[in-house]
């Protein structure tokens, strides 16, 4: 199977009280709590990490786009793909965004794909997601009720970009280009793989299905709770004729390493802790604006009890209040040792048939020091015990060829354990 | 009161119209919420007039041609297409319009393109008009559990008017949901994010008199927008503010609302005269 390393690229500098004196950490977080000293020092240590994880022989690292937003200050994948290409050596770089209906023309994100995919040697996975309505509809002021027919579009624009050598007319009811020249594409032909990624709608399901692409199930609410939308997933792979092959799959998932278990709830607790609580504190106001979720989506929704379930779980986060022994029994975050962890991966990986893994090593208000921990313990003491799983049965597909080698890391011991656990309080408005 | 349903076909999508009442012909136009299944206003008018009543594509009882509805010209156009087939509009002024909160966009929009085809405009607590001191509030970014409770100032008349029926199961509750999400979603797709689709630029347009009714509580359109309203039109206008009413007037105060139009209505016809 495949390891990666997903980073959101957190914001640390939230105050101790932002549970009770603040609405949302997404929209309309506010913008006096922002430190840009705090920003640019995190960011050169996120991409210190991802760079890292290269050297660890991590299949892949993985980008996102958000806006106006406490848990993730990755305004614009472009850019850190672009840095990555240029640290990185080895590993698939996944770009979860652009999210494309945002950017008139979508030409700019097939030529910045396809720049990132030349600098790097052909190592871009290009993940096109609709985005959040956080992101799309509020932040960016798209209409919810025509975002998803913009994106097909915006898609239908790159794709016939990357394919062809011809120029173009586009006459679309969204985007209308006169002139589209496909002279600057990615290095990998026809394109690099496709991953949609998605937070349960039936239709990307469906779509991603029968367009042969890989599937990203981007949730934060542990296996358990995504065992539903999975299923969606596989139904609509089915139904298209396709195969159940593992690597069309991909989840993220919190993990925390130490020597042991209890090592483990302690030197992750309070970063668990403010990711649940602090980060992922969202108003409801943001999440169901009428039209972003198709018809179809909703009426799954209202008659599924699971997903009544699935929903419930993650109203519980938005009220706070969750402790790390909460948080690891839901299993949000998974914890142990090095065997205890890649035990509960592989187990994850089997029920859900899912072949890589999108693991979130870096999160909440964690240090540098135990982030870079973290990552290397996963490097050289768990992604070996994963590696095997699912490739004698199932090739990947959905994968660069510059990346198909399975790499070790560099040379090195297991690391010691930190002593700090968290980032200093003093972040907070420094 | 009774009524009478049926569908007209406009660009390969049914929109329903419900009529009641006979005499002169009211049309009546829905926003926010959609179109109820009961509405003691619109019994009211039909005590004298010809109520007609035409759901917007999307909102209930129409298919989804709001899917096809790209820019603020289509609904525009896709709503005269509607008067005309459902009233009978057309060349000489036949119909009195009334629009209510988002589809005051659209009301306003087609007396000033269309001024020959109405006789009166009425717009009760309609969109279309932004002011930065005094933004509207945008419905659809409120938390769902709160958005009922900013429409009107009887939310429990706007459930035993907008929600399921009485004695429905649980799959007729479940499609009712998916249907009012459903004209949501296309009241969201004709204002997102404003409503302000530039309407105070041809207000001006607007020669046949109009009533502005405004509920005094309405939580969503603040009633100081009808002097913005006003300015600008042509001819002669009214402003009337009905107390203990929010956004949705007409549900909130159904008779007295009923009463304005009715009397604004008649003065006009005498004016005429």
């Amino acid at each position: 199977m495949k390891n990666l390393f997903f980073h959101l690229m957190p914001y640390k500098g939230l105050p101790a009280d932002f549970d009770k004196k603040y609405e949302s950490v997404w929209v309309n977080i506010d913008a006096k709590l922002y430190n840009a000293d705090l920003v640019g020092r995190s960011l050169n240590e996120y991409l210190d990490q991802m760079k890292f994880a290269d050297e660890l022989g991590f299949d892949g690292v993985c980008v996102n786009e958000h806006h106006s937003n406490g848990y993730a200050i990755m305004s614009s994948p472009q850019m850190m793909a672009t840095v990555l290409a240029r640290e990185t050596k080895r590993a698939a770089i996944l770009m979860m965004g652009p999210s494309i209906a945002l950017y008139d023309p979508p030409m700019r994100v097939a030529e910045d794909i396809g720049t990132v995919d030349s600098m790097s040697g052909g190592r871009v996975i290009a993940g096109f997601p609709i985005g959040t309505p956080f992101d799309t509809v509020y932040a960016y002021g798209q209409n919810p009720a025509s975002v998803r027919q913009k994106y097909l579009e915006a898609h239908e624009i790159i794709m016939r970009a990357w394919q062809g050598d011809d120029m173009f007319a586009f006459n679309g009811e969204y985007y209308k280009q006169p002139f589209v020249n496909p002279f600057l594409k990615p290095k990998q032909r026809p394109h690099p793989p496709i991953w949609v990624p998605g937070g349960g709608s039936v239709e990307t399901w469906r779509w991603a299905a029968q367009k042969n692409f890989a599937y990203g199930y981007t949730s934060f609410y542990g296996a358990q709770n995504s065992r539903i939308q999975v299923q969606g997933f596989w139904d609509m792979v089915k139904e298209a004729g396709g195969e159940k092959n593992p690597f069309r799959l991909g989840m993220v998932q919190f993990v925390g390493i130490a020597d042991s278990r209890k090592d483990a709830m302690r030197l992750y607790r309070e970063a668990a802790e403010y990711l649940y609580n602090f980060n992922l504190r969202v108003s409801p106001r943001w999440a169901v604006p009428p039209g972003y979720m198709s018809e179809e989506t909703k009426r799954m929704q209202i008659k599924s009890t699971m997903q009544q379930t699935a929903l419930k779980a993650v109203a519980a986060v938005r009220g706070g209040g969750l402790s790390m022994e909460e948080i690891v029994e839901r299993g949000y975050v998974i914890i142990g040792s090095p065997d205890e962890v890649a035990e509960q991966i592989r187990d994850n990986c089997i029920a859900l048939n899912c072949g890589n893994m999108m693991n979130l090593l870096q999160f909440g208000n964690l240090s540098h020091e135990v982030g870079m921990y973290n990552i290397e313990l996963f490097g050289r003491c768990v992604k070996p015990q994963l590696d095997g799983l699912f490739a004698k049965e199932w090739e990947h597909h959905w994968w660069p060829d510059a990346c198909s080698q399975v790499h070790k890391p560099v040379p090195g011991s297991r690391p010691a354990m930190p002593t700090q656990h968290s980032a200093p309080p003093a972040y907070a408005n420094a | 009161m009774q009524s009478t349903e049926k569908k007209i076909l406009i660009n390969r999508s049914n929109i329903q119209v419900r009529e009641q009442g006979a005499g002169e012909t009211v049309v009546l136009l829905y926003g926010y919420g959609g179109v109820p299944s009961r509405s003691d206003f619109a019994d009211q008018l039909a005590k004298t007039r010809r109520v007609v009543t035409i759901s917007l594509p999307g909102q209930q009882g129409s298919d989804r041609g709001h899917d096809d509805l790209h820019t603020p010209l289509d609904w525009i156009t896709t709503t005269l297409d509607a008067i005309e087939l459902a009233a009978g509009a057309g060349e000489r002024a036949t119909v009195d319009l009334v629009a209510q909160s988002v589809s005051g966009m659209i009301g306003g929009e087609i007396a000033a393109i269309a001024p020959s085809w109405l006789r009166s405009l009425t717009l009760i607590g309609p969109l279309g008009m932004y002011d930065e001191a005094q933004p509207p509030r945008n419905l659809y970014a409120e938390a769902p559990f709160n958005r009922v409770k900013l429409m009107t100032t009887r939310p429990e008349l706007y459930g035993a008017t907008y929600g399921a029926p009485a004695g429905s199961d649980d799959a007729a509750k479940h499609e009712h949901d998916v249907i009012a999400y459903r004209a949501d979603e296309a009241m969201a797709r004709l204002m997102w994010p404003f409503g302000d689709i530039g309407l105070k630029r041809r207000l001006h347009r607007i020669r046949v008199p109009v009533l502005l009714l405004w509920g005094a509580d309405d939580a969503l359109v603040p009633p100081a927008y009808a002097k913005h309203f006003a300015a600008p039109l042509s001819g002669p206008v009214r402003i009337e503010t009905v107390a203990q009413a929010g956004h949705l007037a007409t549900l909130d105060a159904a008779e007295t609302c009923a009463g304005l139009v009715l009397s604004f209505l008649t003065a006009k016809q005498q004016a005429a005269a």
